[in-house]
């Protein structure tokens, strides 16, 4: 280095200088700043978490336990793993947890990635309405399909709850298994996470280019062998991302193993919750661990197969294989009747039970009488006392249920704005910074609540904001969770769009001086404007159907997921079906109108 | 008026340099192209320059300002230093239509009002005769209009230095010929300095007033092309200018004393004289070249000092010409001596004459119609001339072959660097 330093400028201008030109870079301004944010909000939450399963709460059993009333011990971890509670309260919810969670993963992997091999490489018939149907349970709320079931199955004389369609109408009860547990949880979880399957392995037999293929059968391969040696292989990728999803969303799941009566680490704890807060504390850092592992080791055996992570060719025509004449129609029609139940029925079964003069009184079907439906659950806006009702007024004229509504669609609107303006920035930033650690970090971290278990997040923030900052049933909770558990929608499905545009497209705007807001308004976000709009789509959507995330957030009145779990608790199905169908019919109506607008739509993006 | 100079410029990535220790001075109003195979660090240099990339190390002036001083802390950004750059793929706004792409960047100026912007459009637009499609969108244009469209929004804001990255790489190959002949016109009409990278040696032969040619992040030359095309500094400038490339003959032998000429032994054997058109003495000639490569050494080790200074992974090596066999016969390149030469000589320089001192056979010749390019072969060498006008050879047929008295090239093989030139008899 040549010393030519002229002694006017000094060491401290150098370094002013080098801090004014680091931060005249918009991306190294958002990364340093939502570096900042995203490692509070991250780490924050789980700090409190693990605080807390330390710390004594007064009137719960540490307290007994160790007769303090604060201070610190390590009595929850001693009595959880070792007393005789051990079992019951740890080691069969966790067994169940990871059994639910490895089953939905089969599950959703064998019928989706099945699915999408019909539509995408055979000659199926009715492609392109198989293909919008299947994708219903996922936009439905998860405890949809979880209802369905029960109002199907359930019956007086097996699970003591009330007559489902098949009792009351056949008198046929199915046996406890197949009713409620284990079995239908994964079968429910498994339908509700199979079109992230269909979509990411979809995507890559779509856009897999068929050359590979034909070269293997050229070489007189046999179908199996390309099958087994090239096909599955490519898509490895995608089947180890839906593992990622889907196992770490399966299992911080509370209302499908509550609906069915199965005991998971979730429900666990909110039973354990009030009696027992630090040891409720320890499950939630259990399927903390449980979701950081998972993403320890989808990376590990994703980072030696990456170079084949973007299979993408120009051959357009992959050789459709053909199912046969009859074979074609025969599957296309399986295929039909299965989505029809998976996706049509339940709106259909849960507008049907708003019309139940009673629960479980299916005696219409049996006489066609239309004496035998009412209106009184929708329409009822006195004498609530009086007509069954239970001192509720109609669903149309339920204030509280408005109420509700209101506040789904607030914390919606403002989870998606937060979520897809921040995630937009991140993805953005990390997109021009690709190879900086720094870019890296935030990445990572702003990702991480994702692969969280939803109810562990919820969980660290109600810990978090329930001490000197109380925030505890209030709209803002809720909007802050929401926004930091999706911000990673935003971020990957603005960070794949913003990888793909060449950086040439913002230099061309930088060397004319074009200002920094002025370049994202006027060419970044307009070139990107589909997968932007996903990154908004996606946290709206997900945020309108949320419970597991913000049910320990807030009171059962202050939005529609948390009150339909009331009702459901209360017995009375008609206000949860009636719940339900609002909420299926307005994410239907949001993604139908999002996508005839902006042609966006909620099966783009989704993905990590 | 704008003076580009780097100074020490230095862009590595790891221990990848991408551009080593560069220093270069690029005239006003000149047409410099930086020429170099892929991956040499042209385009580097550039977006250093255009301030999209930020260097390592050194110092960048654009006219009196310096824009970039590693030890001062300085690194003006892209956007305040006025310069128009020309992207590879154009980098057109897809979501524009053509008269937007163009008054964008004019709006960020803030000097000029609405009639004022559709003015310089309109008149931009006619330079590179656009106007028809200015509601059009880039994606409803031809490769060759999005280019003309790219150059009008370069041009729009009138920067007093514009920057081009391979511009016509992306054209058929008649449509580069006719953009290559325009831009020369734009670059005389307009009085700016264009800097221009590329990595096609006719592109930078045809257009530029200086060339600069990289290699492995080193400036190998800075020049006008045919002071680049006819005396080369080094092997690698010899073989990457022209086309056909350039024939290296290997030799061996030592200096007349008295004569000066060199006494070469060349073709497994065969005996030539090489006599420099300007004399050197081979004695002062290699002590030259050592002080020149102690300085080079000496300038390393002071950097190696400095505990920053990581070593060059992508390690600078000596030129690995290639010599044209019939058949490869399996020799190995011996390690070089003081008294290895290598002679270059370009296909012009190559004469097919009765009188000419060495035998040889048509191995193959392909008349253009302007010019042939005749392969001849000698023993188990082959060398490509070019004879202008319609001739044509009988494959197989013996020839004569006798070379030019000047403009034959020798380098040393140790070196790889131009001794002087000559003329060579064989």
């Amino acid at each position: 280095m040549q010393k030519t330093l002229s002694p006017s400028v000094g060491k401290g201008t150098i370094f002013w200088n080098k801090v004014k030109t680091f931060f005249s870079k918009p991306q190294n301004a958002i990364l340093v700043i939502l570096g900042l944010v995203c490692t509070f909000t991250t780490f924050a939450p789980i700090i409190a978490i693990i605080e807390d399963t330390i710390v004594i709460h007064p009137g719960t059993i540490d307290a007994v336990l160790t007769k303090k009333s604060s201070g610190y011990s390590f009595i929850n971890y001693v009595n959880l793993f070792t007393s005789n509670i051990a079992k019951i309260h740890l080691w069969t919810p966790l067994l169940n947890t990871v059994i639910l969670a490895v089953g939905s993963c089969a599950v959703s992997i064998l019928y989706g990635g099945l699915f999408a091999f019909l539509v995408t490489r055979t000659n199926l018939k009715f492609k392109k309405y198989l293909s919008a149907i299947f994708i219903f349970p996922y936009i439905m709320p998860q405890w949809t399909l979880a209802t369905v079931w029960k109002n199907l199955f359930d019956s007086i004389a097996v699970t003591h709850t009330r007559d489902g369609v098949l009792a009351g109408l056949f008198g046929i009860n199915m046996p406890e298994w197949w009713c409620a547990g284990m079995f239908p949880s994964i079968l429910v979880l498994g339908l509700h996470y199979a079109p992230f399957a269909y979509i990411l392995i979809g995507g890559i037999f779509r856009n897999m280019d068929a050359n590979l293929e034909e070269a293997a059968t050229i070489l007189n391969t046999p179908k199996w062998k390309i099958m087994t040696r090239v096909t599955l292989p490519l898509i490895k990728p995608a089947i180890l991302s839906t593992i990622l999803l889907v196992f770490g969303s399966s299992m911080g799941s509370y209302p499908v193993p509550h609906f069915l009566g199965l005991t998971t680490l979730s429900t666990k704890y909110i039973e354990l919750n009030s009696q027992r807060t630090g040891q409720a504390s320890i499950l939630a850092v259990i399927m903390m661990l449980l979701g950081v592992a998972i993403m320890y080791v989808n990376q590990r055996s994703l980072k030696s197969r990456k170079s084949y992570t973007t299979v993408t060719g120009k051959s357009g025509q992959i050789s459709k294989i053909n199912l046969g004449k009859a074979g074609k129609v025969i599957i296309a029609v399986i295929l039909v009747l299965l989505t029809f139940f998976t996706s049509i029925f339940p709106i259909i079964s849960f507008a049907f039970e708003t019309f139940l003069p009673n629960p479980g009184d299916y005696s219409f079907l049996r006489t066609f009488d239309f004496n035998n439906l009412t209106a009184k659950w929708w329409i009822t806006s006195e004498n609530v006392t009086e007509n069954g009702m239970y001192g509720q007024k109609g669903i149309l004229f339920n204030e509280m249920i408005w109420k509700g509504f209101g506040g789904t669609v607030l914390v919606s609107v403002a989870c998606a704005l937060c979520a897809g303006v921040l995630g937009t920035l991140i993805g953005y930033a990390v997109s021009k910074k690709r190879r900086s650690r720094l870019a890296g970090y935030v990445n990572a971290v702003a990702f991480l609540p994702y692969l969280m278990p939803s109810i562990a997040v919820g969980i660290a923030f109600f810990k978090l904001f329930s001490g000197t900052i109380n925030l505890y049933n209030t709209y803002w909770l809720l909007i802050i969770v929401g926004t930091v558990k999706y911000i990673p929608f935003a971020s990957r499905s603005s960070l794949n769009s913003m990888l793909q545009l060449s950086g040439e497209i913002e230099e061309a705007a930088i060397i004319q001086d074009t200002p920094w807001y002025k370049r994202m308004l006027r060419i970044i976000i307009p070139i990107q404007k589909s997968s932007i709009v996903s990154g908004f789509l996606l946290p709206f959507m997900t945020c309108l159907r949320e419970l597991s995330l913000f049910m320990l957030l807030c009171g059962q009145g202050l939005i529609l997921s948390t009150q339909l779990d009331y009702f459901d608790e209360m017995g009375l199905y008609a206000f949860s079906s009636g719940i339900n169908l609002i909420l299926i019919v307005t994410i239907l109506v949001c993604n139908a109108l999002v996508n005839k607008i902006t042609g966006a739509s909620l099966d783009k993006g989704i993905g990590g | 008026m704008p003076k580009i100079v780097l100074t020490d410029v230095t862009k590595r990535w790891g221990n990848f340099y991408g551009v080593d220790h560069l220093d270069l001075v690029i005239d006003d109003c000149s047409f410099v192209t930086l020429l170099g195979p892929s991956g040499c660090g042209k385009t580097t240099t550039l977006r250093m320059i255009a301030g999209l990339e930020t260097p390592t190390s050194g110092r960048i002036e654009i006219g009196d300002q310096v824009v970039f001083d590693s030890e001062k802390g300085i690194n003006v950004p892209a956007n305040k230093r006025h310069v128009g750059f020309l992207f590879q793929n154009y980098a057109l706004w897809p979501n524009m239509t053509v008269y937007q792409n163009i008054a964008f960047g004019l709006k960020n100026l803030k000097k000029y009002n609405k009639q004022e912007i559709d003015e310089i459009v309109k008149r931009v637009a006619r330079v590179v005769k656009i106007e028809p499609f200015m509601d059009r969108y880039p994606a409803e244009l031809s490769g060759g209009q999005q280019q003309r469209v790219a150059i009008a929004r370069t041009l729009a804001p009138e920067p007093q230095v514009i920057f081009m990255d391979e511009p016509l790489s992306n054209l058929d190959a008649k449509l580069r010929l006719e953009m290559r002949a325009e831009l020369q016109r734009l670059h005389l009409t307009t009085g700016r300095t264009f800097v221009y990278v590329t990595h096609d040696q006719m592109e930078a032969m045809t257009l530029a007033s200086k060339i600069c040619l990289i290699e492995n992040g080193v400036l190998q030359q800075y020049d006008p092309p045919l002071t680049v095309y006819g005396r080369p500094n080094n092997l690698f400038v010899a073989d990457f200018v022209g086309s056909p490339s350039i024939n290296f003959i290997e030799a061996a032998g030592a200096q007349n004393a008295e004569s000066g000429d060199m006494l070469l032994t060349v073709f497994d054997g065969k005996p030539a004289s090489f006599r420099f058109t300007k004399a050197v003495s081979m004695g002062a000639w290699r002590e030259e070249e050592k002080r020149a490569a102690d300085a080079v050494a000496q300038a390393k080790a002071e950097r190696a000092k400095d505990k920053k200074n990581v070593e060059k992974g992508n390690v600078d090596k000596v030129f690995d010409y290639q010599i044209m066999r019939v058949e490869d016969d399996g020799s190995v390149k011996r390690e070089p001596t003081e008294n290895d030469y290598v002679i270059g000589v370009r296909p012009e320089m190559i004469e097919i004459a009765e009188e000419g001192g060495l035998e040889a056979e048509v191995y193959s010749a392909m008349p253009t119609g302007m010019e042939t390019t005749v392969r001849v072969r000698v023993g188990n060498f082959l060398l490509t001339g070019v004879v202008f006008g319609g001739v044509t050879y009988e494959i197989g047929s013996k020839v004569h072959v006798k070379f030019k008295k000047e403009g034959i090239m020798l380098f040393s093989r140790i070196s790889g660097k131009l001794i002087g030139t000559g003329g060579l008899d064989v």
